[in-house]
């Protein structure tokens, strides 16, 4: 599963960090970011680790500005 | 029997096709339909008085997305005007009749405008795309804005008339803006951080009328002094669009009276077959409030949708939702989350509230009811924690 973030879309809830804060973190431009960024770039979608799947689909699932796509 | 139109959605905002969306996403099969008055494809609301108004916001980013493969029909130009229980139809206001299996309303609602008969040109109300377009092209025009209502969309409003430079002045009759949803000590904080920015504050004000024959020329207060202004905008609340269900056996009380689950009661009292309501025409009772509560906000509306569409699909929850709200004004991003009153003790748990980068805690009767961030996005997270600990921790306490 890869995971990436439109953040034209984010409403800055900080949703998907209380979900899954291991996969992501608002930073203080107020916007979500992967955490994986540091390490790949803004830009790259994060290979999601087996064992965070099921939150990020929550987190998905839950974000307000519909913003967090997943390509299985 | 099933009909044509299946699902029928009044409503095509937030609420309206994030529950098209959800019944979907759980396998509902058959047509959903939504009706809406409004002619443009289905967008975004919280740009509209932000991003959209400033200098180079255009109307890229306002668009809902819609998966043609979701296989949803929006109907422009249809107005709900009239809901039959019964005959399980709705009736828009062309005279067309829509038969439903299952119904969501979710009508939202629309400005308040005391003097939409008599305003001259000039005077803008924002809800609507076309609203936001109206306004934007005004601005480019205009050399002084009055904007009457220091809630949020006329804060923000006032925030982007005076970012593009033009001579603004915030008018309300309360003693501080947004003081009836964050509280006078939260209120002060904001009626500085306009006053920073350079905008002139008419508080405690009342405004008797507005003038001007072929333009707008002004907004005449009690006592007889009036703001000059080529620009009016009047935000001074919404009310639900409730109109259309008058007498139809829907329960209404300042909108839709729904249970813990968002299916919709009857005026009868018991919940009604196959129709629930999610967005800003929808009450219902939330934990963490003494009364039924209706939230004006983007994140409910969204989360809201989907709470109804599980309703309809016979998989009801009490929807009892962590609210969030946020307001960019100037360069300052407020953020609350949570279900602050207005009477709540609020104490500064981090920051400077004289640089407008704070984050301030809301509590009543020592339990802690909201967090409000200014500037400090990235310690919202923490605080929403916070906040939905305390929440989980009354209702253990019940």
């Amino acid at each position: 599963m890869r995971v990436r973030i439109d953040q034209q879309q984010c409403t800055s809830s900080g949703l998907c960090e209380v979900i899954a804060a291991d996969v992501f973190v608002i930073r203080d431009d107020g916007l979500a970011h992967l955490t994986s960024e540091d390490d790949h770039g803004p830009d790259a979608a994060y290979q999601v680790l087996p064992d965070h799947e099921d939150v990020v689909r929550e987190a998905a699932d839950q974000c307000p500005g519909e913003c967090i796509f997943i390509e299985d | 029997m099933a009909t044509a139109y299946g699902t029928v959605i009044a409503g095509a905002s937030a609420a309206g096709v994030s529950a098209a969306k959800e019944l979907r996403r759980a396998g509902y099969a058959a047509p959903v339909t939504l009706l809406t008055s409004d002619p443009d494809p289905p967008y975004r609301r919280p740009p509209l008085s932000k991003e959209l108004l400033a200098a180079g916001g255009d109307e890229a980013g306002v668009r809902l997305r819609i998966d043609a493969e979701l296989g949803l029909t929006v109907v422009h130009g249809a107005t709900a005007a009239g809901l039959d229980l019964d005959g399980r139809a709705v009736t828009c206001a062309d005279g067309t009749t829509y038969g439903f299996d299952q119904l969501v309303i979710a009508t939202g609602a629309s400005p308040v405008h005391p003097w939409r008969d008599a305003a001259p040109p000039g005077v803008h109300v924002l809800r609507t795309l076309a609203d936001a377009r109206a306004l934007k092209a005004a601005l480019a025009g205009a050399t002084r804005v009055a904007v009457i209502g220091a809630g949020f969309i006329g804060a923000e409003v006032a925030a982007a008339a005076r970012t593009l430079g033009r001579t603004v002045t915030l008018i309300d009759t309360l003693p501080a803006p947004h003081a009836p949803v964050l509280g006078p000590e939260i209120g002060a904080v904001c009626a500085d951080l306009h006053r920073a920015h350079g905008t002139e504050l008419r508080l405690g004000a009342r405004v008797t009328g507005i003038t001007g024959d072929a333009h707008v020329t002004g907004v005449r207060l009690a006592g007889g002094e009036t703001v000059a202004a080529d620009l009016v905008v009047v935000g001074v609340g919404v009310r639900p669009e409730t109109g259309w269900l008058d007498g139809s056996g829907v329960a209404l009380d300042d909108g839709v009276v729904c249970d813990a689950t968002c299916a919709v009661r009857g005026t009868g009292g018991g919940p009604l077959d196959g129709v629930a309501a999610a967005g800003d025409v929808a009450r219902w009772p939330h934990p963490g409030s003494a009364a039924p509560v209706r939230i004006e906000h983007w994140d409910n509306a969204v989360a809201q949708g989907r709470a109804a569409a599980r309703t309809l699909l016979g998989d009801p929850r009490p929807y009892a939702p962590t609210p969030y709200f946020w307001s960019d004004q100037y360069t300052a991003k407020i953020q609350v989350v949570g279900l602050p009153g207005a009477d709540d003790d609020v104490a500064i748990a981090e920051g400077d509230t004289a640089a407008h980068r704070f984050v301030a805690v809301y509590s009543s009767a020592g339990r802690v009811t909201a967090a409000l961030s200014m500037n400090l996005p990235q310690r919202l997270g923490t605080y929403r924690r916070v906040v939905q600990a305390a929440g989980e921790m009354s209702e253990e306490k019940r």
